[in-house]
């Protein structure tokens, strides 16, 4: 059952050496349930921190998140976490390790039934006693998103989960999270940096301004689904968002130079 | 152009050439010349744990006696702690001379190793030590005790002796392999009931109340005085002068009592009381006549019998050589 | 188009477009190959082998005091069908069995605590530390004090030598555990045990293992030193007594029979350490 999440975030501070840096401003904006939304902006902006609070990795903000009606206070099991690592145990096989994200008091059947269905899902069967030693990068965060989807969260978070993989993985990856994602219509949030990645996911997308992080915008993306890469649509999207959300920086002076 | 001028300047190889044949020279000179003045090696001697028995040697030490035997170089004196290491001397040639009791100088003999017993310092009486409050008065009473003693040292083949003359077998106690220093403080702690020891332990222990003695039983303790056969093979004067030295300061114990303790609690860095008390139990007139060889012989038997070594040794014939005593009366 | 792969046909030195292969012509190649291997182990063994005979027989060494590998094989042999042998070898076992146990367990779980709770840290920590570089040897007069001349004291030398060893790794597997597990398990809510044993232990482990051997080569050489005082039975008292004696034959087979038997407890941690990483060794394809 996939729920809203509502930020009303004022401030976060950080303590860098001996200063205190203010790293996200006013956010203030709702995500409707079963929503797809990436966030992008500029390296530093904030976005990863961001993602953390609502993950309840980092709960030190002035403000507040809901879950559906209910505050984020600290991890759990509610919500689905993918790291851009894989992140998984080394010591234990692909189908321990979905497993591993079960709460102690999980049911055993159903939840055998589920991994299987998992596992059968991301197309991991061949590999579901293997180590992760065993696995390439693609293999292994489809096991760390079929573990973020093991205990059925209601949000799904993720921090430029493909930004480790090659070109060609990433683009396999992209279209089997968007039909699991037409299936299970989990709201997602999903942190990148790459625009045609956003593009293709989500039905709206954040673009974040540097530090203190706040929205700068937020673009829908109505485009039907399945999407194609190439249509018109697509690609002027594309290149609107690119400009918008990565301004070119002034021209550097003809003086400034770092050779005297 | 300029590495000409270096190499006309400066040719490092030549230098370095020459200036490693001066050291050489000077140093092979002056090993020369300490060579050429120590020709002879320095008489090694050495004893074995802290023993008043060996006083002879003690006393010879503290006058200087050894040092006439060797022109040139003053002799060594080595105290061992343990047994083995003498016998390893022995066999490599690090040591001359041995004052110890017989049982070692036996072994090395049944294991092939070139020793020879040419003289002997004192015979005494094996004493076995009891906890002062111990309920045993005689050895008998020491029936399933654990009694502490050093393997392959006449305490030792005493106590088995003396155990058996009791009608004990050496199944009938628990023996306890220590040396003296960690037996000490087994003893004195009561984790042990007996100890079979020498002096000066025996009456260390007795002065400070801790342990009292058995009565006495009939086991001797011979100590002697043991040389490399090697050795004596090679300069048998310097043999004949070392027993000569023993047998002298012997009599010269005999005729002065008072300082020879003295010197030997010197030595051996213990109290005088300690001395006095053990002094009436040695016989510093011993000698290696019949009664003694058959002694050691019997124990030469306990040691093969008890297989603690494998082969059996004729004392007389192979371990003990009295000629130079023979050389000395005459 | 043709593609640089052919069929390989059996017998001889294949070369096609650089791709070289060679397949045994007959079995005796092979076995060749297999008789050169156990040369290039068996070559220097038995040559030291003979160099000690030789030197014995040669009397280069004195040999009231060194035996030779005949004279040593024929006591081994003596030993073992009198049964003595196998006497001593069970009690130096049963020391060192629980002596090693006793300390490896003992380091792990106290390492492990100190490791994972900074109180515990703080409160046992300075102590240990400061015990941990005093020398083993150096406790056996204290311990014979306090715990008598028996098996207790000997079995606890045994296990201080391995304590030191586990708990210093143990505490330092669990402080470097990988932080990004620790933050994906944080992030998954789960309870400080779970971090512990499935997520901080676990990475820990290949190096407790690693530990384990080097206290186990520790373990034998306490063991020997503890059977020198006191003691009647075991194979550093065997070692001790025939060296006392000057019964080289004895003193030799209780050093090969040391030297076999700490070959052998060391393959088996060996074999225990590779079933219990199996994942260490995986690699994609294999």
């Amino acid at each position: 059952m996939s729920k809203r999440i509502t930020l009303n975030i004022g401030s976060k501070s950080v303590t860098v050496g001996r200063r205190r840096v203010q790293v996200l401003g006013r956010i203030s904006c709702a995500i409707e349930a079963g929503s797809f939304v990436s966030i992008i902006g500029p390296s530093g902006c904030g976005k990863s921190t961001l993602l953390r609070a609502i993950m309840g990795l980092d709960v030190d903000f002035e403000g507040k998140i809901l879950i559906g009606d209910d505050a984020v206070l600290g991890p759990g099991t509610d919500r689905g976490i993918v790291f851009q690592e894989a992140r998984l145990l080394p010591w234990s096989r692909v189908r321990q390790n979905i497993a591993f994200a079960l709460p102690p008091q999980a049911d055993a059947d159903t939840a055998a039934e589920r991994i299987d269905r998992l596992i059968e899902l991301f197309g991991l069967k061949e590999f579901a006693n293997a180590w992760p030693n065993q696995l390439s990068g693609g293999m292994m965060q489809r096991a760390a998103i079929a573990r973020a989807l093991v205990n059925l969260p209601e949000v799904l978070l993720m921090d430029e989960p493909f930004g480790a993989l090659d070109a060609y993985t990433k683009s396999i990856m992209q279209e089997e999270l968007a039909s699991i994602f037409s299936s299970q219509r989990t709201t997602t949030v999903m942190v990148t940096h790459d625009v045609e990645e956003a593009v293709y996911l989500s039905d709206a997308i954040v673009i974040m301004s540097g530090r203190p992080g706040s929205l700068v915008d937020v673009v829908p993306v109505d485009l039907e689904r399945p999407r194609s890469r190439v249509s018109d649509a697509f690609v002027s999207l594309r290149f609107e968002i690119l400009g918008r959300a990565f301004a070119p920086r002034d021209a550097p002076s003809e003086k400034a130079s770092i050779w005297p | 152009m300029t590495q000409d001028k270096l190499a006309f300047v400066f040719d490092r190889r030549a230098m370095l050439k020459g200036a490693m044949a001066a050291v050489a020279c000077s140093a092979t000179s002056s090993l020369g010349i300490k060579y050429a003045a120590a020709a002879e090696p320095p008489l090694k001697l050495g004893t074995f744990s802290v023993a008043i028995d060996y006083a002879p040697y003690l006393i010879a030490k503290a006058k200087g006696s050894f040092e006439a035997i060797q022109a040139g170089a003053k002799p060594e004196y080595t105290t061992f702690q343990s047994l083995p290491p003498i016998n390893e001397s022995l066999a490599t040639d690090r040591i001359d001379a041995v004052f110890e009791a017989e049982p070692p100088a036996l072994i090395a003999c049944a294991a092939g190793i070139d020793v020879k017993i040419v003289g002997i310092s004192c015979s005494l009486v094996q004493e076995i030590l009891v906890q002062k409050n111990s309920k045993a008065t005689t050895a008998a009473d020491l029936k399933g005790a654990k009694i502490a003693v050093l393997a392959g040292t006449s305490s030792h083949y005493g106590l088995i002796k003396i155990l058996g003359n009791a009608g004990l077998k050496p199944n009938d106690v628990h023996i306890i392999d220590m040396i003296p220093p960690d037996a000490k403080g087994a003893f004195e702690t009561g984790q042990v009931d007996a100890w079979a020891v020498w002096p000066p332990f025996v009456e260390q222990e007795e002065i400070t109340g801790i342990g009292r003695v058995l009565p006495k039983g009939d086991a001797l303790i011979n100590s002697i005085m043991a040389v490399r056969g090697t050795f004596a093979a090679k300069q048998p004067d310097k043999v004949k002068a070392m027993v000569a030295v023993i047998n002298n300061t012997k009599a010269w114990m005999i005729q002065n009592p008072a300082d020879a303790k003295a010197v030997v609690a010197k030595e051996l860095a213990i109290p005088l009381e300690v001395v006095e008390r053990a002094w009436p139990r040695h016989d510093w007139g011993a000698t290696l006549n019949d009664a003694v060889i058959a002694d050691m012989q019997s124990k030469a038997n306990f040691l093969y019998e008890m297989k603690y070594v494998s082969t059996r040794v004729d004392v007389a014939k192979q371990a003990v050589d009295l000629s130079y005593l023979d050389k000395i009366r005459r | 188009m043709m593609l640089p792969v052919e069929r390989i046909q059996s017998g001889g030195l294949h070369r096609r477009r650089g791709y070289a292969s060679f397949v045994p012509l007959r079995p005796n190649a092979a076995m060749a190959r297999r008789l050169i291997r156990i040369v290039q182990y068996a070559a220097l063994p038995v040559f030291l082998l003979l160099f000690w005979e030789e030197a014995v027989h040669f009397s280069w060494v004195p040999r009231a005091l060194i035996a030779g590998p005949s004279t040593v094989l024929v006591r081994f042999a003596e030993m073992i069908g009198d049964g003595t042998l196998f006497q001593h070898v069970g009690v130096s076992l049963s020391r060192l069995g629980a002596g090693y146990l006793i300390g490896t367990v003992s380091g792990v779980l106290l390492g492990v605590l100190v490791g994972f709770r900074p109180l515990a840290a703080r409160s046992v920590e300075p102590t240990v530390l400061l015990l941990i570089p005093v020398p083993p040897i150096a406790w056996i007069p204290l311990l014979i004090i306090l715990l008598g001349i028996g098996e207790s004291s000997k079995i606890a030398l045994i296990s201080i030598g391995s304590f030191c060893t586990l708990f210093l790794q143990a505490a330092y597997g669990i402080r470097t555990g990988d932080k990004s597990l620790v933050e994906m398990s944080h992030a998954l809510n789960k309870s400080d045990r779970a971090l512990l044993w499935r997520v901080l232990f676990p990475g820990a482990l290949p190096g407790i293992l690693a530990s384990m051997r080097i206290a186990l080569a520790l373990s034998w050489t306490l063991l020997l030193a503890s059977e020198v005082i006191a003691s009647s039975s075991g194979l550093g008292w065997l070692i001790w007594d025939s060296r006392n004696f000057s019964r080289a034959n004895d003193m030799f087979v209780g050093m090969v029979t040391v030297g076999v038997l700490g070959k052998l407890t060391d393959s088996a941690l060996v074999l225990l350490e590779a079933r219990l990483t199996k994942w260490r060794r995986a690699f994609r394809d294999q």
